[in-house]
């Protein structure tokens, strides 16, 4: 791990922060990106920044991690549009947590809970359906899993409801209202891409990449061989948060994380980001691991 | 080569109704037919596990009991219209019944699987103005006349009494309905 130390205003990072929304998320703002816009790399299409207490700078946080020195990092997730010239509209999801060390136990999916939390966001209130304009609650991890690994009906009970009350929807690269964070369309099932907006939610990084798990194959597995991409993982939290990209092509959201301890990660995944490149394909998920 | 005994069609019913089937041997009645039945008990449990979110495993025996019910009642179905159209063989209409049960479920969990039965349920939901249970029963239907098409058309256009034949196979489209419905519970 190493740390990346880049000059840049401390007035600015001020001017960011001050747009931090009560649950830790912000809504993107053009002030936001003026600190980090210059460190973006001219071909990647997204990047994470992170605030250095202690030189006071903002830098990239490196692909291998980084180690906190303080309690809580001060983070700017930027997206870049190459497609269009005109702003477009998106959500990301951001999932945090942290892998359970060897020696400490690991609860089953069913005791653990998923933190899931939308904040409300007006500039886009027009933009979704029966869903109520924020979410803040927990979900057992298993009904989580079920919904974002397979790709099931969410169930009829109190946690299906809640994912149902999480999820949203919002306005695509399109520009119409016709995009929902859960949705299950396959990106381009011809081309044997088998992602989908549902399944960038997912912990399991194999999901994430590839898509659902079968569910005809996990009917053929015996009981309790399945597998749910939260097993091994405790203190996860997932965040929805809809941006739109300004006039440089851009989007900047200030995230807030608190490491909770060894092994804590950062998991981005822009529902409307495409890397540059002759094809509109949607962008990997941007990992980081955070250590305290 | 003779082993001394001369099997002819003549001492074997069954092997003079088949002999358009270039002399196969039956095998037997229908719900004896180990494969059909297996294969309907299999699909029915992988698809109970698709519609209750994965809570339902193939190691779940209990299930494999109630995968046989519909079965039965395919066979019993088969046995009225064997017995309404007497020139249609009672087996080949069982066979093909319990072929179309099969054929509704491996639509389901297929289209499942490939995430197009929300979309499929959807419309329905939308088109028809229809709540989530009543949209599952549409598409059931749907997936059960499909499977109807398949396995039967053959059998009711070669029939003598075509009429009767469609209305048993009408009859099992129904009753493979409710099953899909009452069984799986596809919500």
């Amino acid at each position: 791990m190493r740390k990346l130390t880049r000059a840049t205003s401390f007035q600015l990072f001020a001017v960011a922060l001050a747009w931090v929304a009560p649950s830790g998320h912000a809504s993107a703002e053009a002030d936001i990106c003026t600190p980090v816009a210059q460190l973006m790399n001219g071909f990647i299409a997204q990047e994470l920044f992170y605030w250095d207490p202690d030189t006071k700078t903002w830098a990239a946080v490196p692909d291998g991690g980084l180690s906190l020195s303080g309690g809580e990092a001060q983070l700017i997730y930027v997206t870049r549009e190459f497609f269009q010239d005109e702003p477009r509209s998106g959500a990301i999801v951001v999932k945090t947590g942290r892998k359970i060390d060897t020696s400490e136990k690991d609860p089953e999916p069913a005791r653990k809970k998923i933190k899931l939390d939308r904040a409300k966001q007006a500039e886009f209130d027009s933009c979704r359906g029966r869903e109520p304009s924020s979410f803040d609650g927990r979900v057992s991890a298993l009904e989580y899993d079920r919904y974002h690994d397979y790709g099931y009906d969410a169930s009829d009970n109190e946690d299906g409801r809640s994912l149902g009350e999480f999820h949203t929807r919002y306005v695509s690269r399109s520009g119409r209202c016709d995009a929902a964070t859960d949705s299950t369309t396959f990106d381009a099932p011809l081309r044997w891409d088998w992602r989908s907006n549902r399944s960038q939610f997912s912990f399991d990084p194999s999901v994430v990449s590839g898509g659902f798990h079968s569910q005809i194959m996990a009917g053929l597995s015996i009981r309790g061989a399945a597998a749910v991409g939260s097993v091994g993982l405790a203190d996860q939290r997932v965040d929805i948060i809809k941006y739109r990209t300004n006039a440089q092509k851009m989007a900047c959201i200030a995230l807030r994380v608190k490491p909770t301890g060894r092994n804590f990660f950062i998991r981005v995944n822009d529902l409307e980001g495409a890397p540059k490149g002759g094809r509109l394909i949607r962008a990997d998920e941007l990992s980081r691991q955070l250590t305290r | 080569m003779t082993d001394g005994l001369t099997m002819t069609s003549e001492g074997r019913p069954d092997l003079k109704e088949a002999g358009d089937r270039k002399h196969l041997p039956s095998f037997g009645p229908a719900i004896l037919q180990t494969g059909l039945v297996v294969a309907a008990c299999a699909l029915f449990v992988i698809a109970k596990s698709i519609a209750t979110g994965g809570r339902v495993h193939i190691d779940d025996v209990e299930y494999w009991i109630v995968g046989v019910v519909p079965v039965a009642l395919l066979y019993g179905l088969s046995l009225l219209i064997a017995r309404a159209t007497p020139e249609a063989r009672r087996d080949a209409v069982a066979r093909r019944l319990i072929a179309a049960w099969i054929v509704t479920l491996i639509l389901f969990c297929i289209s499942k699987d490939l995430h197009i039965y929300e979309g499929l349920r959807d419309a329905v939901e939308t088109v028809a103005q229809l709540g989530r249970s009543a949209a599952e029963a549409v598409v059931a239907l749907l997936f059960a006349a499909l499977a109807a098409m398949i396995t039967m058309t053959k059998l009711v256009a070669e029939a003598g009494d075509r009429l009767r034949l469609a209305i048993g196979t009408l009859a099992a489209i129904i009753l493979m309905t409710g099953m899909a419905s009452l069984l799986l519970s596809w919500h």
